[in-house]
């Protein structure tokens, strides 16, 4: 397939075709995805991957983790009035939020809130030192981020996106990696419905 | 019970096999949510071969003591014994009429369509249903009794072709890492 087009720092950068993107993409809240996580301890070298289908909508988001030949192996929801996990049996365990869950349950910071700020391309508040790559949509050019750094309340992230194709009439990436000193967080989507 | 043993029956002419397929996993609201195509290969009682095409390169070996499972997206190969892995794929339990693993199941035929319920201290709780036509296996399907759904068609399957030795031999690819779950649990 044609080679990635190349990266471009910010100040080089064409600012309309940043900010054509940015808009275009400022009213995707209600979005799903199926793909693979993979999460990397790059502390104890240890890593583990599973499959995932999450659905997001505004204060809601509900994701199945599963195997294709083991079947579903946990559900996660969570709304306005809080979370819920339930594991493989389908017992359920309930918390405050999906992340703290998570954390609770496999005692692993895994950045949900994040992940869902930055998968669809959206430029988070207080992202650092941007790099775009160039793309044309219907005759007219699109910079979509490709890599910057971004901190949560834990952690320092480097995030950094590829892959991206258009999907009905938006530029989406397929392939997303957070970087933080502990941990790296590699996120393959294959199917996305806007 | 009696379609157990007309199962293993028809599965025991077969010394090698070899075939095409197609995996789909159809997810709880009915949705496609992931398609492998790929080939795989059987030598009966305890070799198997599986691998999926590009994009998503997945390897299953089990050379008759040891299962390797490949996956460059997590860049690592997990290796574990291939008695204690029956989970990994449906084909590990057809590769054997004798495997103890059969113990976990009570089946029911309909024709040529056999229905395998797992009980109660079944270590997997998926449902198979295994499927001829004529002669041949043609599929495989994994029920998670919570929605979702793995189907797997065969096509263009060969029985009793010689196999080249190196086709169940395993390689660990350059750079990746390896995940030894061997004598994990005693």
């Amino acid at each position: 397939c044609a080679a990635a087009p190349p990266e471009i720092p910010q100040s080089a950068i064409d600012r309309n075709a940043a900010e054509r993107h940015q808009q275009a993409i400022a009213s995707l809240t209600d979005w799903s995805i199926s793909g693979q996580l993979a999460l990397f301890n790059r502390v104890e070298d240890d890593r583990d991957a599973v499959y995932l289908e999450w659905q997001h909508a505004p204060g809601e988001m509900r994701l199945r983790f599963y195997h294709p030949l083991k079947g579903t192996l946990a559900r996660l929801e969570e709304d306005l009035t809080g979370a819920t996990f339930f594991d493989e049996e389908g017992q359920p365990y309930y918390g405050v939020t999906a992340e703290q869950l998570i954390a609770r349950i496999f005692n692993f910071q895994l950045p949900l809130q994040l992940l869902s700020e930055v998968i669809t391309g959206r430029r988070p508040d207080g992202a650092v030192q941007l790099s775009y790559q160039l793309h044309d949509l219907d005759g007219k050019p699109y910079a979509t981020l490709n890599r910057y750094l971004v901190a949560t309340t834990s952690e320092k992230w480097q995030v950094e996106l590829s892959n991206y194709q258009a999907e009905q009439s938006y530029l989406m990436p397929h392939q997303l990696e957070l970087i933080s000193p502990e941990w790296r967080i590699k996120l393959k989507v294959s199917q996305w419905k806007l | 019970s009696e379609a157990k043993f007309e199962l293993q029956q028809r599965l025991a002419p077969v010394s090698t096999l070899q075939a095409d397929f197609v995996q789909q996993v159809i997810d709880p609201q009915g949705e496609l949510v992931q398609e492998l195509q790929g080939r795989l290969a059987m030598a009966r009682p305890n070799k198997f071969f599986w691998q999926s095409d590009a994009p998503n390169e997945l390897v299953l070996v089990a050379d008759g003591t040891t299962l390797y499972y490949f996956d460059p997206f997590v860049e690592q190969v997990t290796v574990a014994e291939q008695q204690a892995s029956a989970t990994q794929s449906p084909f590990l339990l057809l590769l054997d009429g004798e495997t103890t693993a059969w113990a976990d199941y009570e089946v029911e035929v309909e024709g040529n369509s056999y229905q395998l319920e797992p009980n109660a201290e079944a270590e997997s709780q998926q449902s198979l249903q295994i499927n001829f036509t004529d002669e041949t296996l043609n599929e495989v399907i994994l029920d998670d009794g919570q929605g979702q759904l793995t189907r797997i068609v065969l096509s263009n399957v060969k029985t009793n072709s010689a196999l080249a030795g190196a086709t169940f031999e395993f390689e660990i690819p350059p750079g990746a890492a390896v995940d030894d779950q061997r004598g994990d649990n005693e």
